[in-house]
């Protein structure tokens, strides 16, 4: 449990378990609740499989599409930026963290995390590659999703 | 004495927890980076929080969970009470309904603590306002009943907010079982640990 980061953070694979199992059962009972769909994307972004966490990916940024509510976008929003950092696809990690920082210049969680990615940089070497454009460019139009919200 | 550059004693885990807008994140900034924003903007799911203090002459690490009070993502918390020794449950002296949900919060520690000798701190937080509705023998109360250590506290002004973590983090080195892993978790005679602990429930 000796963390030095948020991203280092994993799911023990008894509650990815259970939070996949949960969902599933409530899929096959109709459409899943916003907080078990949400738990069991925030397991799977959490596994040290890295397919669970692409499938986790996949699974926030339709939430992010489809939901409506400015609060849980900006949930979203966050953890899309851990998720990216922890594949280590830190362009797009910066990208999404920066949306929420341009909404919420003063937030905290936000600025720590965004320092975090930063040191996983500089601890990966990559510091000063240049930034690759295809994230930022797939960015672009989940940002004008999260922005046209704030009314 | 012990400086910033000797290796701790341990880490800790702590949780802080509590109904929306009480001031968790407030709390644990304040005693992190010794700072105040009257707008802090509402946790998103848990923070995560490393420092390091000195206690009796033995520098502790802390890593502190700050977990989101919001009804969303009550999901997410029973995971991480795992392995924590100490909890923090903060409620706003302002806001009655915040005071009434300790019971809720109390009942939630007992459920999802692993470590049975848990220490446990209650918080009245933002006791700079004007409009308090919760007294500080009702708090006293609360904890006394729960066995608990209480603390009336404002991150705003600072008062209380090191000492909060102080007791809390002294009462546990108080307490060796729940940090000293040196110790041997099993007896002769008995197996250790090999069921893997699956819980499939098909």
């Amino acid at each position: 449990m000796d963390y030095g980061s948020i991203l280092e953070e994993r799911t023990s694979p008894a509650v990815l378990m259970n939070a996949r199992e949960q969902y599933i059962r409530q899929c096959g009972r109709g459409s899943p609740s916003a907080a078990s769909t949400f738990a069991f994307t925030h397991a799977m972004i959490g596994s040290k499989n890295k397919l669970d966490v692409k499938e986790g990916i996949v699974c926030l940024e339709k939430l992010l599409r489809d939901d409506e509510d400015r609060t849980s976008k900006r949930n979203y929003v966050y953890y899309l930026a851990v998720a990216n950092a922890r594949l280590k696809q830190y362009d797009v990690a910066l990208g999404y963290i920066d949306v929420l920082l341009e909404a919420e210049g003063n937030n905290q969680q936000a600025k720590t995390l965004k320092e975090n990615i930063k040191s996983a940089m500089t601890h990966d070497g990559l510091i000063g590659a240049a930034i690759v454009g295809g994230g930022a460019l797939a960015l672009a139009g989940l940002v004008a999703v999260f922005t046209m919200s704030r009314k | 004495m012990s400086d910033d550059s000797s290796s701790p004693l341990t880490t800790l885990k702590i949780l802080i927890i509590g109904e929306s807008g009480v001031g968790k994140s407030s709390l644990m900034l304040r005693f992190v980076d010794d700072v105040f924003d009257p707008e802090q903007a509402a946790t998103i799911g848990v923070d995560f929080r490393v420092t390091s203090m000195v206690i009796d002459g033995n520098r502790v690490k802390l890593a502190i969970w700050d977990t989101a009070g919001q009804e969303r993502f009550r999901t997410l918390t029973p995971s991480y009470y795992r392995g924590a020794q100490g909890v923090i449950c903060v409620y706003d002296v302002t806001s009655r309904s915040s005071f009434e949900k300790l019971n809720h919060w109390m009942t939630e520690v007992d459920t999802y603590c692993t470590n049975e000798n848990i220490i446990k701190m209650m918080v009245a937080n933002k006791i700079d306002m004007p409009n308090r509705v919760v007294s500080r023998e009702e708090g006293l109360k609360f904890a006394k009943r729960h066995r608990t250590l209480f603390i009336e506290a404002s991150a705003k002004t600072k008062e209380g907010v090191q000492c909060t973590f102080e007791e809390l983090i002294e009462k546990i080195i108080q307490t060796p079982d729940l940090w000293d892993n040196d110790r041997p978790t099993f007896r002769l005679g008995q197996p250790t640990d090999t069921s893997g602990g699956s819980v499939c429930g098909c």
